[in-house]
């Protein structure tokens, strides 16, 4: 089966080779060339900078890259880039069309200002590409769309991760050591949580919030499943962070979904923020894992939605009360099938 | 009238700005050949508009409408206006200033082609400017340069503050419209804010989060004077959110300060994220509030080091239980004075 990620990744490449041939076929007839060249060289430029940036930078080989400070990555990638660039125009694109070496007048003249045109086209989108990690692309894109502009209802999943014990880890550890070790196991967090599509909303101090639309995140159980991956590679890592840190994290995760207000907000500094019942019962039953030790938990009407993984138990533990208003929310703790029920304490 | 600090800091931006533009326009000039003098003025006056327009209409209570706009519309806006400035830079002030008669001038090419240059320049300019606001302006530098790669542990002062009852007032009036209420609040109260030197670093729901770096805001007491000027301009607006959404907002407050870890987080999804005890503890302030029934609460901590004088009376509330591990914090309530 393809995976949502590798599928997202070849729509990209397909969308961004399109718009390449577009946009270099518009500069062709702009500086008088022939547009079929254009569209072509396009393509031959675009492709394999869109498969170098979707199969290399995001996947298992760029993680050691993905490691450096943002100056440096947008080094190596423009390196990277700048070389598609050139090999492109001057090599592959001549010879597709059976041109053997350039002629004399073209690197001249014309090759410099298609060059300086590629050039800039290329800088644009890798910072914007460096930029959007920062941002978000579905919080970029509907910025830009001024989804949010007026407060909007919709239907959400969210996923809360913590750590079992932040404040007694950065008292063994020391703060900045603690922090290093939050900031690696979110680094590995982040594999499991492109993997089956959800969105990062917010890392706030040691706790992540993830979402889904509610359709897409119940749809192959996708919103529980990343969360016994996440389970997974942590656990996988243990021992990675006891030698690197002394200590190996312990994870509490809750799952909920239902109607939520999603609202941009701010002036100078902007946001898409979420409001409402469903936010504030997700963050309370964070609080209940903890409570109740499990690994995960997750509420009964959000798991009415989905079809549980083969490979995932889940175990009804009682209602409780956690909306703040009059009725129980009744929850489940959910876990790999082969891992015991109530695992020991962290 | 005294010029403010903020006024004079953008002040400084955009002479800063039109230096750096009057090298750029004599470079230019001269790699294309053309005449070194005329480029340096034009430089010069483009970047003393552009800069005068970002920070003097754009960033100013004027701009607040144009700001509202969703994102790609105020993009669209603000390349026309940077367009038009660059033109007006290029064909009119300084030929004006240099004494040369543009009456018999005709548009070629060139200039056509300059003028696609220009605009697309004012694109991506305007562009990055208006996205810098979805990372923050410190927070963007600091990921470029790579600041915050390694955790790094700084002096810092928090303030949490929430919507009161934020939860009752959706029930009663609609939570679409409580988050419009919440919206323009926000806001509204991000200028004072930043007046005094804060930085917004998110919006959680309900509640923002400011930090001041310590040494700063213990010197002037400016994240105190912050807490005044917000709740002066909500006295000032109730009547407007009255009549436009029902109801005024209460806010919450809780304070503290003290040395803070601040590092980069994620991969595909990155941030700079503040953590360990200082934050906790201004968070349990904030939800102690509501606890001890008041609506500003300060650790003693943090007041102790804060100038005297400043315009608040305060309470000693005792040390205050904010986490289930028994761990306590003195505590202060703070209420405006003369009120």
């Amino acid at each position: 089966m393809i995976s949502p990620r590798f599928k997202t990744a070849i729509i990209v490449c397909v969308v961004a080779s399109v718009g390449a041939a577009l946009l270099a076929a518009t500069y062709s007839v702009l500086v008088g060339g022939d547009k079929l060249y254009g569209a072509v060289t396009g393509v031959i430029i675009a492709a394999p900078i869109v498969a170098f940036e979707m199969f290399v930078m995001r996947g298992h080989v760029g993680a050691p890259l993905r490691h450096l400070p943002l100056w440096g990555l947008t080094l190596v990638s423009a390196v990277v880039w700048l070389v598609s660039v050139f090999v492109g125009l001057a090599f592959i694109a001549p010879a597709i069309f059976g041109i053997g070496s350039l002629p004399e007048w073209y690197l001249k003249t014309g090759f410099k200002q298609d060059a300086i045109f590629a050039l800039l086209v290329v800088i644009f989108i890798n910072f914007a590409v460096r930029i959007h990690s920062l941002v978000g692309t579905r919080v970029l894109l509907n910025f830009l769309l001024g989804r949010y502009h007026r407060p909007l209802r919709e239907q959400q999943v969210f996923m809360f991760v913590d750590f079992l014990d932040a404040r007694g880890l950065s008292k063994r550890l020391g703060d900045v050591r603690a922090q290093s070790l939050i900031a690696a196991a979110f680094f590995d967090i982040d594999e499991a949580v492109r993997e089956f599509g959800g969105e990062t909303h917010r890392y706030i101090a040691d706790e992540l919030v993830v979402t889904w639309p509610l359709a897409r995140g119940v749809k192959d159980a996708r919103c529980v499943k990343c969360a016994l991956r996440i389970d997974a590679l942590i656990r996988a890592n243990a021992e990675h962070y006891r030698k690197r840190y002394g200590e190996a994290p312990g994870l509490r995760m809750a799952l909920h979904g239902g109607p939520i207000v999603v609202s941009e907000i701010g002036d100078e500094r902007r946001e898409i923020v979420y409001f409402g019942d469903t936010i504030n019962t997700t963050a309370r039953l964070r609080g209940l894992a903890k409570k109740v030790q499990r690994d995960l938990v997750v509420s009964a009407a959000l798991l009415a939605r989905l079809q549980l993984p083969e490979d995932a138990r889940a175990e009804d533990i009682g209602t409780f009360e956690l909306s703040g208003k009059a009725e129980a929310t009744r929850v489940f703790a959910v876990h790999a099938e082969g891992r015991e029920a109530a695992p020991a304490a962290g | 009238m005294a010029i403010s600090p903020r006024t004079t800091n953008k002040l400084l931006a955009c002479l800063g700005v039109a230096v750096a533009t009057t090298a750029l326009g004599a470079g230019y000039s001269v790699i294309s050949g053309g005449q070194p003098r005329i480029g340096l003025v034009a430089g010069f006056h483009i970047g003393l508009f552009l800069s005068a327009f970002e920070l003097f209409f754009v960033q100013s209570p004027t701009g607040a409408r144009l700001r509202r706009l969703p994102l790609l519309v105020f993009v669209a806006f603000a390349t026309i206006a940077w367009a038009l400035l660059i033109y007006i830079g290029v064909y009119v002030s300084t030929p004006f200033l240099l004494g040369i008669d543009m009456s018999g001038y005709v548009f070629d090419t060139r200039d056509f082609k300059g003028m696609v240059f220009a605009l697309a320049l004012a694109f991506l300019s305007t562009f990055f400017l208006r996205i810098q606001s979805l990372i923050g302006t410190k927070f963007l530098f600091s990921f470029l340069v790579g600041r915050y790669h390694r955790p790094v542990r700084e002096e810092r002062i928090f303030m949490f503050l929430d919507i009161a009852d934020s939860t009752r007032l959706s029930e009663e009036f609609g939570d679409v419209k409580i988050q419009a209420l919440i919206g323009r609040f926000f806001f509204d109260i991000a200028r004072p804010i930043a007046e005094h030197g804060g930085e917004t670093y998110r919006y959680i729901g309900d509640e923002v989060v400011v930090s001041w770096p310590m040494s700063k805001a213990v010197q002037d007491g400016r994240c105190l004077r912050c807490v005044v000027d917000v709740q002066n301009l909500l006295d000032a607006r109730s009547e407007e959110y009255r009549r436009e959404f029902g109801v005024v907002p209460r806010f919450r407050i809780g304070m503290h300060g003290g040395p803070v870890v601040i590092g980069e987080v994620g991969d595909s999804r990155r941030a700079i994220v503040y953590f360990g005890e200082t934050v906790s503890i201004a968070v349990a302030l904030q939800a102690a509030c509501k606890r001890v029934d008041r609506d500003f609460v300060v650790s003693a901590d943090l007041l102790g080091r804060l100038a005297p004088g400043e315009p608040f009376a305060s309470t000693f509330l005792g040390p205050l239980e904010l986490f289930s591990d028994g761990t306590t914090v003195d505590a202060y309530a703070l209420s405006r004075t003369g009120v």
